[in-house]
């Protein structure tokens, strides 16, 4: 253990409650950057300090709380693009391209071509769906094919200027558990797709998440 | 059986704007914000405003939550300390007495949330009997810095001590209350 070392750790219970500043805070945040050691005795004290604001006790706010901070955050639902398909797709260029892309994933024994409705019977579907994805601020910014069959699957396309370092994605279901999509990871054209093994018809959210600095995309099912 | 579902569950459902996650996951936490806002702002009214912007301020900032740095009830009341601490000093509220949050985080046996992470309840207890037990001048520092958000510069101006002084309460303080944590490791 150096001098810096020994410094950072006389501080460390400061620097975990955030008391520390200025220049010997920088120095700190710089040393507790390259080492491993005062960064875990740092947080042991993070720990604490955290513990401390629980021994607050609860209260509860006045009755219609809840009412009023969901009615201030959540937006009235977007007019979703939305597309209901029975075993006839509409001959849109798009959703058929990403249906014949991801069938050949998905079975690939099936054949591309121009027979849709047959290629749902024989993947067993019963439903196809197409939901936007967008934004924190509300721009569009790609979609996603959900299909209900044997299996079930999705297909997410990307537009160009949300592609930009994208890492996970996770279903949010109804009851408000999270399904991680490990298979996802956008191709050079901004898809990615592969088998779910939820019904999409208790999907409520498909969330991309972006690493730091970056925004996650949102698409919702439900509605 | 029904499991509830995790805070992190529920944050990610919230974040993404979906009503029946939204609304469990306010439900959840919302005695625990408004509790701590109280805690420091002392008024009903406004602590109800710090409960309503930390949950705004979650909303938008949900996808910087990084579960590997913490839990979800702890970034949230993070947050809440310091719109507080913020809305204490816009409105330049009356500064409250340490000795009377010390007072009320040392309540014992409170009711936990079925949610609760981290220390079980009796160990939540002995923390809180911890600081009671600290030296009065300890225990004054430690709230100020921990609840009020006073750097250690800020107490030595207010209580008239030397910086070095309130550093060592502080560091003594928290050594002490880690050493009781330490037990439950």
């Amino acid at each position: 253990m150096d001098a810096r070392c020994q410094e950072t750790r006389e501080m460390a219970a400061d620097l975990a409650l955030g008391i520390v500043e200025g220049e010997e805070r920088g120095r700190a945040l710089q040393h507790l950057a390259e080492c491993p050691d005062c960064r875990t005795e740092v947080e042991k004290y993070s720990d604490l300090a955290d513990e401390l604001l629980l021994l607050a006790p609860r209260r509860e706010p006045s009755v219609g709380f809840e009412s009023r901070v969901l009615d201030e955050l959540l937006p009235a639902p977007k007019p979703k693009r939305r597309r209901r398909f029975a075993l006839v797709l509409a001959p849109v260029a798009t959703a058929l391209a990403a249906v014949a892309i991801t069938l050949a994933v998905v079975s690939g024994d099936l054949e591309r071509g121009s027979h849709y409705g047959d290629i749902l019977k024989e993947a067993n579907g019963t439903e196809f769906e197409a939901y936007s994805l967008y934004t924190d601020d509300g721009s569009l910014a790609g979609t996603t094919f959900s299909y209900q069959g044997a299996p079930n699957w999705l297909l997410i396309t990307v537009d160009p200027a949300h592609r930009a370092d994208l890492r996970a994605a996770q279903l949010v279901m109804d009851d408000g558990r999270q399904v991680p999509l490990n298979w996802f990871h956008l191709d050079p054209s901004g898809s990615s797709g592969g088998g779910i093994r939820v019904d999409p018809h208790h999907v409520s959210v498909l969330r991309l998440m972006p690493g730091a600095g970056g925004q996650p995309l949102v698409a919702h099912f439900a509605g | 059986m029904e499991v509830d579902p995790s805070d992190e569950a529920l944050l990610a459902g919230f974040a993404t704007g979906d009503p029946r996650t939204a609304a469990a996951f306010v439900r959840r936490f919302q005695g625990r914000v408004f509790g701590l806002a109280l805690t420091i702002v002392r008024q009903p009214a406004i602590a109800e405003e710090v409960a309503q912007e930390t949950f705004a301020r979650v909303y938008r900032h949900a996808g910087n939550f990084d579960a590997r740095k913490g839990r979800v009830s702890t970034w949230l009341l993070s947050i809440a300390r310091n719109l507080a601490i913020d809305h204490t000093r816009m409105k330049r509220l009356d500064p409250v007495d340490p000795e009377v949050i010390a007072a009320e985080i040392s309540i014992e046996n409170q009711v936990p949330g079925a949610d609760e992470a981290g220390l079980q309840p009796d160990e939540r207890d002995q923390l809180r009997s911890a600081i009671t037990d600290l030296p009065d001048d300890q225990r004054r520092a430690l709230v100020l810095a921990a609840y009020m958000g006073r750097t250690a510069r800020e107490i030595s101006d207010l209580d008239d001590v030397p910086l070095g002084t309130v550093k060592t309460r502080i560091r003594t303080a928290m050594i002490k209350l880690r050493s009781e944590m330490e037990v439950f490791e």
